[in-house]
């Protein structure tokens, strides 16, 4: 009966190393996320340097979708807070400025390249942290 | 097992002393650091706005879009702390699980 029980913890424990080791495979970076946030930096780059409806429109719905991707995949949810910051509409940052644009406002060649240095600046955060996540939790750890 | 139980505490605490310095400095978010870093960015805007070059709506639009930035920064450092903490947890489960994995092959052979 002690022997059965014995047993019964030790495959208990198993589990229990198994499931921690399945808990960390979740904090994994994600390279498509990082793929995809150096993409949309280069395509914001793009439509601010020549401003033009479609090219607005499209963005706008790439970022939505990249959005939407982080908040599925992402465990860190302070990149998802990043994401709503930076594609906002009523905010202060790339979303409001591709809305002012949409609406027909008329914003100068040396404005836009200021706003274009704020939201560059947005990008490389985003991808620090979404960098930090892959070089830090995919890492093989330290022998103990 | 009490012999277990002091290994993994010994082990616990020299992650914990490696990492725990660099974890605490790396949570502070400086302001007053940023906002230095982006002087001469705020310089410029006033230069330009003196000159005419952009407008009142314009300076204002650039300051809280520098407010969004300061946060998204903020983001970025406190990701940062939080991976390093989320890197510190993984390295303990990984000393309890290797620990508890060791124990247990042993027990069984010595049961057999």
């Amino acid at each position: 009966m002690n022997s059965a029980l014995y047993r019964t913890g030790l495959v208990f424990v198993l589990f229990l190393s198994l499931s921690s080791f399945s808990c960390r495979m979740i904090a994994k970076g994600d390279s498509t996320a990082l793929q995809n946030t150096q993409n949309l930096k280069k395509e914001t780059d793009s439509v601010l340097q020549n401003p033009a409806a479609n090219t607005e429109t499209q963005l706008q719905s790439d970022l939505k979708t990249q959005e939407v991707y982080v908040a599925k995949t992402s465990s860190n949810d302070l990149i998802v807070r990043q994401w709503q910051i930076l594609d906002n509409p009523q905010g202060h940052s790339l979303g409001q400025l591709l809305a002012k644009l949409q609406s027909g406002a008329a914003i100068s060649k040396v404005e836009l390249q200021n706003r274009q240095n704020l939201i560059d600046q947005e990008f490389d955060q985003i991808i620090e942290l979404e960098q930090d996540k892959i070089t830090r939790l995919t890492a093989t750890p330290a022998a103990n | 097992m009490s012999t277990l139980v002091n290994d993994l505490n010994q082990e616990i605490s020299g992650v914990l002393q490696g990492n725990l310095n660099t974890y605490l400095s790396g949570v502070k978010s400086d302001l007053k650091s940023f906002l230095q870093n982006n002087q001469t960015q705020i310089s410029m805007w006033a230069a330009q706005l003196q000159s005419g070059v952009i407008g009142k709506d314009d300076l204002n639009d650039n300051m809280l879009n520098l407010a969004d930035l300061f946060k998204i920064t903020s983001l970025t450092e406190a990701g940062i702390s939080a991976i390093q903490a989320e890197n510190i947890v993984n390295q303990i489960l990984d000393i309890i699980s290797n620990k508890l994995v060791n124990f247990a092959i042993g027990a069984i052979v010595a049961a057999l």
